[in-house]
């Protein structure tokens, strides 16, 4: 028994030193890769979200939607909450493919592909931060500091890319990869913060739960938080069309 | 007295240093007082308009709004020009105490796409480079009502930067740190600034600037005066010492108090230092004549000038003092500091003279010069001969006189009703001011920044209902003549369901609007028209009238409008499920179509269309094709082109403007909607209920404000100039024993007001927070020389003398010395012509010719009302009389007698 303790002890001090030197060797680069796949890892999901708006003052209006995703594109959003925008849904096929279903017209509309940095539905996420996180494809990244739990990194547009923030700074959680923090900056003033409250394993996949998003100048926020997460195969590719968009949901 | 100048004569030393430390002190304190301008703060805190003013600013994110054209002559649209207006946009955006900054850089564009919609920035991150991409810009600009004309001037030429300070921010502060970004940034472009927080920053440049300039202008002029009556140079310095001692005392005191400086309280020098010297030049005058006389022993002279004169110098300072507190029951802020500081600063004054100066004389000596006597003396034998013909027109002719001066004050009275107010900032400035040229500038191009406003509270302002009435609302401001720029939720609204829909009009249901709400949620432009509860909103559009009697009676229609159409409960009706009252219903919905046609019209400045006539086809229209919420979405389209086509050939082609036809059109839109909102009265008349109904609105921004702040201004005229009245007749009449001494008393200047007044409206000179001053003024200056003429006359009569004797004696003397000190303190205020700002240059020519007018009156119409009411106060008329007439009778016997001789 005794000898078992001495020796898992050994492998603990061991593991922790390699897992320290691996960490190491992580550069900047690699940690947002890291960071893109943890996020883009499962192939589809589906949940329920609640959003919450909250102004400076510190009123709220809280939206309820039921959200489905599909590989690095694809995503629907419909609302639930309140009653008079139930049955309002978002698709969104591509980059430059996204539409808006609205049930009190019965019409669906096309949204323009360069709103890309205006506000979703109100909320401080822009369709943009509510879209894709190819981080790598948009950022050089740069590995500022490291501590027992996290990376902190800096993570620049590169010039090909269109992204609303030309800097990034990011708490990389060491055990999932995934942000705790976000800085984003433009022309080095700080416009947003996003704060990953909750991280939780849910069956395979690391989740962030309980997302906070400010805006620092309008001093207003949204908190978005996910329930029932279901991945994969629970999510079928039909939704993915304008004919799902149309249909309602309970 | 005895007391006061042994006083004096024992503490000199302790007296003048005291003065020196004081001054010291308050003059540390004067020169860090503060300037406002702000007119809204004029106004009680209390007062419900200003109190509605500042929570719809907390609301809103504020009421201040500053707007600067920026001129191209080349076009504002190349890449250099947008990048400088997108550099200024964003910088003045991130300035602390600015709710909201808007430029073409900036604004929000909702615009059709192909089987779309979006709703973006007009320019996003990036300003376009390439010649294409430029053109398309500008053209797309061009086309949008809602940019053109509001945002870019119609050429192209020049577009606009507004920028709305925080209600709780300094105003004048940020206003300045604006103005620097635009300055800074601007290059070579021609920049025009308006809007009441820049008018502040130019405001109180100009009242400091004032105080600079006028001061020494105003010290130049007493000078002269001084110089020409003393020809001393010492008593001159020692006068001016005063005056100008007791300014820097009563500017000190204001500071010191945390009262601002206000474009009417910076003139409050120029008054001490025109009206305070008269008690220096009695005082010294005294010194003088006491030590011509022979007396060399200092203190002596002071102790029997003190004793001689003091009593006169405090009781017409007590007067002048009445005259400027009176104002301290004025409701506007304004005008009750500067009564209270310019009373203070009398007193000061007051005090400086009974004490400082014979301190002073206590330890120097004034020797007076004899050389240029001969001067004076031809100067005054002018004087006497003038006075002399005047005494005996006066004893002759004092019913022609009574009955003259009757007259003048029955038409100056009478015009006085016709006298304007005027309480606009921008008026202020003279019409060749640049300011005045800046603002007229951007009028032409971009319409008025004063602000309209309409409040609307209820319990969902997003409900079709509200956004309704309040569309109604916004098109019948609209329809204003100088009403333009205007902006609420509803256009918002009616801009998506143009693209969603087709029209430019409020969808029916609730649902429809919180879909159509799903595109520009969170939209920063947002946050000046609708609360986060969704239980406030506020309409705007902006005046260009200058004119206050014009903003006025805007205010007053809509006051009336809203009575008449918003604060009123409705009852939601389907005019389609009430089958046996459904041509009633749509009579009533028809109305209500046909009303917002006609505003829509009105607005594009086209009157005399029969819109009765066209009503009954559009109606015969509906009728015929049975149009209802079930008819299809493409027969109904067909339906609505057919109505608006006999509306549209009812407009001459040339002013069938597109934004015209758009808001028509969506006007008739209203009749494929079979909800409808009925009055509750007429709801009961036809017995149908249903869901109630009800907003509160209230009207705010400048246009209240003026009002009351016009309100004020007659009030606080009124109130002042009759406590004025009573305190003067009270004192003059306890002084004199004498209720009818009193009364006859007044008369003078109670002529010189109405010839004020008359003169204010001949000269069209309106009636502002400077020239309100002048009833306290003629009342507290005019009232000495109405003491001092008739002390003198009673003096001359107790001699008993003739009538006629006393009154010249009179003349000669006090009659002589009045016109001196009118002439000396109207020439000190006309120095205020100097001025830059219009108030205070009509104030200083009103003040010059009252002061003469206030004088000639106290010489003639005072004597003529004593000799023909024989006012016993004076003197036994009777008596005197009678050998007077025996003396008048031979005259004209020789009077007649020379003209017999002459033929």
């Amino acid at each position: 028994m005794k000898r078992f303790k001495i020796l898992s002890l050994i492998l603990l001090v061991l593991s922790a030193f390699t897992y320290s030197l691996i960490a190491q060797t992580f550069s900047g680069n690699q940690i947002l890769k890291k960071v893109e796949d943890t996020m883009l890892a499962p192939k589809s999901t589906v949940a329920d979200a609640t959003m919450i708006l909250i102004d400076k003052r510190g009123k709220q209006k809280v939206r309820k939607v039921k959200m489905w995703t599909k590989g690095k594109k694809k995503r629907v959003v419909k609302f639930l909450k309140p009653a008079d925008v139930k049955g309002v849904g978002f698709l969104v096929l591509s980059d430059n493919d996204m539409y808006l279903y609205m049930p009190a017209f019965k019409k669906i509309r096309r949204i323009a592909s360069h709103v890309k940095h205006q506000s979703f539905m109100g909320t401080d996420f822009s369709y943009d931060d509510i879209s894709t996180t190819e981080y790598t494809k948009h950022y050089t990244g740069k590995l500022l500091k490291e501590t027992d739990k996290e990376y902190i990194i800096e993570a620049k547009r590169k010039k090909s890319s269109d992204k609303e923030y030309d800097k990034l700074k990011m708490w990389v959680d060491k055990t999932s990869f995934l942000p705790t923090k976000v800085e984003m900056y433009k022309k080095n003033k700080l416009k947003k913060v996003m704060k990953n409250n909750k991280i939780e394993k849910i069956g395979k996949y690391w989740m962030a739960t309980d997302i906070v998003m400010t805006n620092v100048k309008k001093k207003h926020k949204t908190a978005f938080k996910l329930e029932n997460l279901k991945f994969d195969k629970a999510v079928s590719a039909r939704i993915f069309t304008k004919r799902y968009l149309k249909r309602g949901v309970r | 007295m005895k007391r006061l100048s042994d006083f004096v004569v024992k503490n000199s030393k302790v007296i003048i240093v005291g003065v020196v430390v004081l001054t010291i002190i308050f003059g540390f304190f004067a020169a860090k007082i503060n300037v406002n301008s702000d007119i809204i703060s004029y106004l009680p805190k209390d007062d419900p308009a200003v109190k509605l003013f500042k929570k719809c600013g907390k609301i809103f994110g504020s009421n201040y709004l500053i707007m600067a054209a920026l001129e191209n002559p080349e076009g504002i649209f190349n890449h250099k020009t947008l990048t400088i207006i997108k550099d200024i946009t964003d910088e003045i955006s991130e300035l602390d105490g600015v709710a909201h900054a808007n430029s073409l850089t900036k604004i929000i564009d909702i615009k059709e796409i192909e089987g779309g919609i979006e709703v973006s920035d007009l320019i996003q991150d990036e300003i376009p480079e390439t010649p294409e991409e430029i053109k398309k810009l500008k053209k797309y600009v061009l086309s949008k009502d809602m940019y053109k004309g509001s945002m870019i001037s119609e050429d192209g030429t020049a577009t606009v930067v507004m920028a709305k300070i925080s209600e709780d921010a300094d105003k004048f502060a940020v206003a300045k740190e604006i103005k620097d970004i635009i300055d800074k940034n601007k290059g070579d472009m021609k920049v025009y600034y308006t809007g009441m927080p820049i008018w502040m920053v130019f405001i109180n440049d100009i009242i400091m600037n004032d105080l600079i300039k006028l001061i020494p202008f105003v010290v130049l002029v007493i000078s002269l005066i001084l110089f020409i009556s003393f020809k001393n140079f010492k008593s001159l310095i020692l006068i001016l010492l005063t005056v100008i001692i007791s300014s820097i005392w009563s500017i000190g005191v204001m500071s010191i108090l945390g009262v601002d400086m206000t474009m009417v309280s910076d003139i409050i020098p120029v008054i001490l230092i025109a009206v305070g010297s008269a008690y220096g030049i009695h005082f010294i005058n005294k010194y003088m004549e006491e030590r011509k006389k022979g007396l060399t022993n200092r203190a002596e002279l002071i102790g029997k000038s003190v004793k001689e004169v003091g009593i006169p110098i405090i009781l017409a300072g007590l007067t002048t003092m009445a005259g400027f507190f009176s104002y301290i029951t004025a409701d506007l802020s304004l005008v009750k500091e500067f009564g209270f500081f310019t009373g203070i600063g009398v007193v000061f004054t007051l005090l400086l003279s009974i004490t400082f100066i014979p301190a002073i004389l206590m330890n120097t000596d004034i020797k007076s010069r004899n050389r240029h006597k001969d001067s004076t003396e031809k100067h005054i034998s002018i004087f006497h001969r003038f006075m002399d013909k005047l005494g005996e027109r006066v004893i002759k002719k004092e019913k022609q006189i009574v009955i003259m001066f009757l007259l003048v004050a029955v038409v100056a009275g009478a015009l006085a009703f016709k006298l304007t107010r005027e309480v606009n900032m921008e008026k202020y400035f003279p019409e060749d001011n640049a300011i005045r040229k800046a603002s007229e500038y951007i009028k032409k191009s971009f319409g008025g920044s004063v602000p309209i406003q309409l409040y609307i509270e209820a319990d969902n302002v997003k409900s079709p209902f509200v956004i309704k009435q309040m569309f109604l609302a916004e098109k019948y401001i609209n329809s204003f003549k100088t009403v333009s720029n205007p902006q609420s939720i509803a256009d918002m609204v009616c801009e998506l369901n143009k693209i969603m829909n087709g029209y430019y009009g409020i969808p029916e249901t609730d649902e429809q609007i919180a879909n159509l709400w799903m595109f520009i949620e969170g939209q920063e432009i947002l946050e000046q028209m609708i609360n986060s509860d969704e239980d406030k909103s506020l309409l705007q559009a902006t005046t260009s009238s200058v004119d206050t009697g014009n903003i006025l009676s805007q205010v007053r229609l809509i006051e009336n409008f809203i009575e008449n159409k918003m604060n009123k409960k409705y009852i939601e009706v389907n005019i389609n499920e009430n089958s046996d009252k459904f041509e009633r219903l749509l009579d009533l919905k028809l109305n209500r179509v046909f009303e917002m046609i006609d505003y829509d019209l009105k607005g594009e400045n086209i009157f005399n269309i029969d819109l009765k006539n066209i009503k009954e086809k559009v109606k015969e229209i509906y009728l015929n094709t049975k149009l209802n919420i079930r008819t299809s979405e493409q027969k109904k389209n067909n339906i609505i082109t057919r109505m608006f086509n006999i509306v549209k050939n009812s407009i001459p082609e040339q002013k069938q403007s597109p934004k015209l036809l758009k808001l028509i059109k969506g006007d008739l839109y209203e009749l494929t909607q079979s909800t409808e909102y009925i009055p509750e009265d007429i709801a009961k008349t036809l017995g149908i209920s249903g869901e109630e109904y009800q907003l509160k609105a209230e009207q705010t921004g400048m246009g209240p404000i003026y009002k009351r702040l016009d309100k004020n201004l007659v009030s606080s005229q009124l109130q002042s100039m009759i406590l004025a009245f009573i305190i003067v007749f009270l004192l003059i009449s306890f002084q004199l024993k004498s209720l009818k001494g009193g009364a006859i008393s007044v008369i003078p200047i109670l002529f010189t007001i109405l010839f004020n007044f008359g003169l204010m409206v001949i000269l069209k000179i309106p009636l502002d927070n400077a020239t309100i001053m002048i009833g306290g003024i003629i009342i507290g200056i005019g009232i000495d020389y109405t003491i001092h003429f008739i002390s003198r006359f009673k003096t001359e009569f107790e001699n008993k003398s003739s009538v006629e004797i006393s009154l010249k004696r009179t003349l000669e003397t006090t009659g002589t010395g009045i016109i001196i000190n009118a002439l000396s303190v109207g020439f000190g205020f006309l120095v205020l012509i100097f001025g830059t700002l219009v108030p205070i240059r009509n104030f200083g020519v009103l003040t010059f010719v009252t002061m003469i007018i206030s004088a000639l009156s106290a010489i003639t119409i005072l004597p003529a009302i004593l000799i023909l009411t024989k006012a016993k106060f004076i003197g036994e008329f009777d008596k005197i009389m009678q050998t007077d007439m025996a003396k008048m009778l031979k005259a004209q016997a020789a009077n007649k007698l020379k003209n017999f001789k002459r033929r």
